[in-house]
């Protein structure tokens, strides 16, 4: 081996393992997060009709911890509401901003690299957490029933309201939950820290298998 | 091979198909069954009287309530014990057996107990099996084989899949029976979510068994009691709010609204604002003599096995009842088809007009003012001996009914801790007044016949049921039979409690003894303690013991209600296994490369991958790498960081320099060691700190404690989930590193103790230059979705170099040569920085910080225990926390030893007396743990025994 060979890393999901198993076809060679499982069109179905279980992918998360987060993320355009989450548009890109707590934000983005780079350039102080925390995303009309199995929170409709976050524990493990449905579909989204991630994924498909739960690759919430 | 002889022709609120049979064993012989059946409704069709043999006395026990409320058929179902045959549906293939019997509930050698009830008398645990002392070891193996309540079978477990669910609703209603459908319909109409919860397969409560038409409620009033009942169903289903929990028992009522409810195998924890109980009434038994046999129900058991499964518990009954409720009962069984050919009341008047003529006509034998004396026959009822106006004659019947007058079931509101308070009107214990969010409906709350309660008597509650079956009338009761006595009746086989085998006779010996009020009577009888939970024989205990200390019921009270109201499985209560587990990113290639794993709490390490021997030389002469992603790693950011780092450390960081990393150990305000680690400067105002895996989370809040409220302008991340990390350790890695990275990794580029950030392996790292195991190292933190990357790329970086992955026993192995120590292993809740080895780092010319006083005060005592590095000169390996001894007293102790293959010995950690702490102190080490007496020798060597002055590490 060359000194300084030149390097191709590869970024791994935590479910890397499991999603092969499971026939997952990757987004990229350098992106092992699956785009489906061979058949994104039954997948679709599943989470019009059952629930899906989608590991959400590789994206750009960015802690950010001080006082007065209102003004301070208002100054780079972003809408900041603890106990929610906030979709805002930064030029092209989209930047989901979740309210951990008064002086908490976690800045979520599937597409973009580089925002950090842009919050330093507004002198805000801010830590990637890429892969400390995972999305993991439980969608359908089943899927409130699937995590009343393991999760002690309040799901209905009048308790954790659409965009509204909670910090609960699913399957023993604590994690923050944010309802976020799909296309009129109810979507429960849950921010796990990595090395739990496998662990949860497993206690949701033993459990959620009962009610017609799947892995989903993230092609089936995409429009068709 | 018959579903039996004893079937009636189909009822219309059965439950059976009777198109779909299946077959199952009990005891060895097969049975048919409909589908739809419970264990014993097929058994009883088929003929079977005896289920079960009593707890002490191992009489034979018929079905008794066919509600699930009884102890009577407790069968042992595929190796589950204890459960209830009359509410278990019948499963084809399934295996049932007798419980409590040698070798069978037919034939029970034990039997013999029933002839020696006089050498086991009330409490006679108390008094007997005591003398002579000696004897005891025998008595205790005898009576551990015959005391308990079925056989867990411990070779095989059986395979449950317990589930858990969680609900949340404004209401929540305990009961299906019309007060609860009504009450369900009601908080619907309202807008409420609503969780009805029901013990039963179908709605209707009571209201099932009853042909009888219903009065009360408009949408019910005129229809048959099954047709109401069906009808409430369709109500009910038909409304989204409410969530409908059949064949669930709710058991116990907790904290802050929450219900336990066991639903098969779920245990559902419902959260309500609301609770209403409508949990009904029951009948109550009678006491006579042997009240026990098999052919000796509740009515409401007979009608249930009638109009449920159409099974016919006999061909000739005879009811005993002190209420018009009996004469209902009475009247639903001969058009259900189950001949009755006597009736006994107690009462000396005749009910109402209709139900009397109604009965008259049937052709039914009154005896008003009567009451049954004693049960005859063997194994099974064949007759009873009735006493009415004087008169003592004999009834032939294969079936005795007891209907005593229903009592109001409302034991979960008392879960609460409040008391039951008894109505005189009624003659009968009510519910506590409505308590916050919980209410009390229907029968359960005393609500009787409208006719018979005067207005100002009635509980002030909206849903009342039909005017059903179990609707009594009021007025004062004595006691039946065997209790209060008749001449010549002892008491002796009237039992009050069926669970424990308790007797009217043993509550009255018990009372003569001293146990006069009814919580000592209780638990010196232990009636109402067996698995019934008084369900059974609360209000008859009760009674009984007025009667016999001659104070009104109201007086003698309730014992306390507690949950669970119905037994639940322990599996059921701990639901699924559901136990977190922490991975790192490189555990798949742990695994694919044949790790052994050990636990370090929640996190998954790998223990070892090939021997210690080969790893430890891998390490020594080549390179190793071994994952430490579970290590805590936290920034630190903020311009006060340098001084808070000072505060919360005896050493100093603010003077660190950007680029340099410090060992870091911390202390409480006591001076005791927490937890160690690494802080790295890389940056002004920014330090990455490293500690041990366990304790990541009490030094995170320990940071945040100090923080709040603090002026300091300072803010911690937890990045442990961010990086995974790997050190690289050996005399090779620097030539592993030099292919993996541009950065300069000479000596002077990346000395020892530098802290850069820069690629490895194409990705962004923070490299320190650090090791634990006494070798030349780099430990690499990379963002862990790259872990995997980055350790592909080091095995394929040092592959010629001979490069090994490491695990974690090797790890500890290394450190002992090199006396490293682990804080929790080798320190404890008392050990500080000077005894233990670390004085170096306490820098007590700093202003202050925590734990400063307290190692002052180490100083100025002088130290009387040293953490110190042995050698094992004798033979063996002496346990982690063996004892150090000295003339056979413990001086001291062993917190780590391992063989070290290197040094050809084992070497360890150990605390021992500072006087004792010298080089080549002889010890004298105890192998185990325990005091057997084997010891060893070792011999103290303060010095690390492999590179002691550290030229490979530094190098």
């Amino acid at each position: 081996m060359r000194v300084n060979a030149s390097f191709h890393p590869v970024r791994r999901s935590a479910l890397e393992a499991l999603h092969a198993r499971a026939g997952a076809h990757w987004r990229s060679d350098t992106l092992r997060w699956p785009l489906h499982y061979g058949d994104a069109a039954q997948e679709r179905a599943a989470i019009r009709e059952t629930a899906g279980l989608i590991d959400l992918g590789p994206s750009e998360k960015l802690s950010v911890r001080q006082s007065d987060l209102v003004s301070v993320l208002g100054k780079a355009g972003l809408d900041f509401k603890p106990g929610q989450i906030t979709q805002n548009l930064m030029g092209r890109t989209r930047v989901e901003v979740w309210g951990i707590a008064p002086d908490e934000a976690l800045l979520v983005s599937l597409q973009a690299i580089g925002l950090s780079d842009y919050l330093d350039s507004k002198e805000i102080l801010n830590v990637s957490v890429s892969s400390a925390l995972y999305l993991l995303r439980v969608v359908g009309p089943r899927a409130r029933r699937v995590l009343t199995e393991l999760c002690p929170l309040d799901l209905g409709e009048n308790a954790l309201g659409p965009d509204r976050l909670a910090h609960t524990a699913v399957a023993n493990v604590p994690v923050t939950l944010g309802r976020q449905d799909f296309d009129g579909l109810p979507g429960f989204t849950i921010l796990v820290p990595r090395d739990y991630a496998a662990y949860l994924w497993g206690g949701l498909l033993g459990n959620g298998r009962a009610h017609g739960l799947q892995p989903t690759g993230t092609l089936a919430l995409e429009r068709g | 091979m018959s579903s039996g002889p004893d079937r009636l022709t189909a009822r219309p609120g059965e439950l059976i198909n009777r198109d779909r049979r299946i077959g199952f064993h009990f005891d060895g012989k097969r049975y048919d069954a409909y589908q739809g059946d419970t264990v014993a409704s097929a058994l009883a069709a088929a003929g079977v009287r005896a289920f079960s043999r009593s707890f002490k006395y191992h009489r034979p026990r018929g079905l008794l309530c066919c509600a699930g409320r009884c102890p009577n058929c407790m069968v042992e179902v595929d190796g589950i014990p204890n459960v209830r045959a009359c509410t278990e549906t019948a499963r084809d293939g399934m295996h049932v057996r007798g419980q409590n019997a040698w070798p069978s509930v037919r034939s029970d050698a034990l039997a013999v107990f029933d002839r020696f009830d006089r050498l086991l008398p009330v409490g006679f645990y108390y008094k007997t099996f005591i003398r002579p002392r000696w004897l005891w070891p025998l008595y205790e193996g005898v009576l551990r084989r015959l005391a308990g309540l079925g056989r867990i079978n411990s070779e095989s477990r059986p395979e449950l899949h317990p589930r858990k669910r969680h609900l949340h609703c404004d209401v929540t209603i305990i009961g299906g029976g019309p007060a609860g459908c009504l009450a369900a319909l009601e908080a619907a109409a309202a807008g409420s979510r609503v969780v009805l919860v029901d013990d039963q397969p179908r709605l209707g409560g009571h209201l099932r068994l009853q042909a009888a038409s219903t009065s009360g409620d408009d949408r019910i009033a005129g229809r048959s009691g099954i047709q109401a009942a069906a009808k409430l169903a369709s109500l009910v289903a038909s409304r989204p709010e409410i969530e409908h929990l059949s064949n669930a028992t709710a058991f116990g009522l907790y904290e802050g609204g929450l219900i336990g409810v066991s639903q098969g195998n779920t245990l559902v924890r419902i959260r309500a604002r609301q609770i209403v109980i409508a949990t009904g009434a029951a009948e109550n038994p009678l006491l006579f003599e042997n009240n026990d046999l098999p052919g000796v129900m509740l009515g409401t058991g007979a009608l249930r096995l009638a109009q449920l499964y159409g099974v016919k518990p006999g061909t000739s009954a005879v009811l005993l009842t002190d209420d018009d409720h009996g004469w209902r009962v009475a009247l639903e069984l001969i058009d259900a088809g189950i001949p009755v050919s006597a009736l006994v009341d107690r009462r000396s008047d005749e009910p109402e007009a209709e139900l009397t003529r109604l009965v008259r006509e049937k052709g039914v034998a009154i005896h008003l003012g009567g009451r049954a004396v004693r049960a005859q026959g063997r194994g099974k009822v064949n007759g009873v001996i009735v006493v009415s106006n004087g008169r003592r004659q004999r009834l032939p019947c294969d079936l005795l009914l007891m209907s005593g007058r229903p009592e109001p079931v409302f034991s979960l509101a008392l879960h609460d801790g409040s008391k039951p308070r008894f109505d005189e009107q009624l003659d009968a214990f009510v519910p506590p007044a409505e308590t916050a969010g919980i209410r009390v409906a229907g029968h359960a709350n005393g609500l009787l016949d409208e006719a018979a309660v005067p207005p100002s008597r009635r509980r002030p509650e909206p849903a009342e049921g039909g005017g059903g079956l179990e609707a009594p009338s009021s007025g004062r009761r004595d006691l039946d039979g065997g209790a209060s006595g008749e001449a010549g009746s002892t008491g002796r086989k009237s039992f009050v409690c069926v669970c424990e085998d308790v007797t009217a006779k043993d509550v009255g010996g018990a009372i003569r003894e001293g146990f006069d009020a009814l919580e000592t009577l209780k638990r010196y009888s232990t009636v109402t303690m067996g698995p019934c939970q008084g369900k059974m024989c609360h209000a008859l205990s009760a009674r009984l013991h007025a009667a016999l200390t001659d104070q009104s019921v109201g007086v003698t009270g309730l014992t306390t209600a507690r949950p669970p109201f119905q037994p639940v499985t322990l599996a059921a209560l701990a639901g699924p296994h559901l136990s977190p587990y922490r991975q790192t990113a490189m555990n798949d290639r742990h695994a694919a490369a044949g790790a052994t794993w050990m636990d370090m709490g929640e996190w998954k390490r790998p223990f070892m991958y090939s021997t210690v021997e080969k790893e430890c030389q891998a390490v020594r002469e080549a390179a190793g790498i071994i994952d430490v992603s579970t290590l805590g790693k936290l920034l630190v950011r903020g311009v006060d960081s340098g001084e808070f780092l000072d505060w919360l450390h005896p050493n100093r960081f603010s003077d660190l320099r950007i680029g340099r990393v410090r060992y870091r150990a911390m202390c409480d305000d006591a001076g005791i060691v927490l937890d160690d680690g690494t802080i790295a400067r890389l940056g002004e105002d920014r330090f990455f700190v490293t500690t041990g895996t366990g304790t990541l989370d009490a030094v995170e809040q320990w940071l945040t404690w100090w923080l709040a409220g603090s002026e300091r302008e300072v803010t911690v991340t937890n990045l442990t989930s961010e990086y995974a990390a790997v050190n690289l350790a050996g005399p090779r890695a620097r030539d592993v590193m030099g292919r993996l990275t541009s950065m300069d990794v000479s000596p002077k580029g990346m000395p020892y103790l530098s802290a850069i950030e820069g690629p490895v392996a194409g990705v962004p790292a923070i490299i320190l230059r650090i090791g634990f195991v006494g070798e030349l190292g780099y430990e690499v933190h990379v963002p862990a979705d790259y872990g995997a990357h980055l350790w592909d790329a080091l095995l394929e970086a040092g592959r010629d170099f001979g490069l090994e992955p490491f695990g974690v026993e090797t790890q500890r192995v290394l450190r002992l040569e090199k006396q490293h120590l682990i804080p929790g292993q080798d320190t404890d809740a008392l050990s500080n920085p000077l005894e233990a080895g670390l004085d170096w780092i306490v820098k007590s010319e700093k202003p202050d910080f925590i734990g400063r006083d307290a190692l002052a005060r180490v100083s100025a005592n002088g130290r009387r225990n040293l953490l110190v590095g042995f050698e094992i000169v004798g033979d063996g390996i002496p346990a982690e926390g063996a004892a150090i001894v000295d003339g056979g007293r413990p001086i001291g102790r062993v917190t780590s030893c391992k063989w070290s293959p290197a040094l050809r010995k084992a070497v360890g950690l150990a605390w021992v007396p500072a006087s004792n702490a010298v080089p080549g102190a002889e010890l004298v080490i105890r192998l185990g743990v325990g005091t057997d007496g084997k010891t060893t020798r070792g011999r103290v060597h303060p010095e690390p025994f492999y590179d002691a002055p550290g030229a490979r590490l530094r190098s």
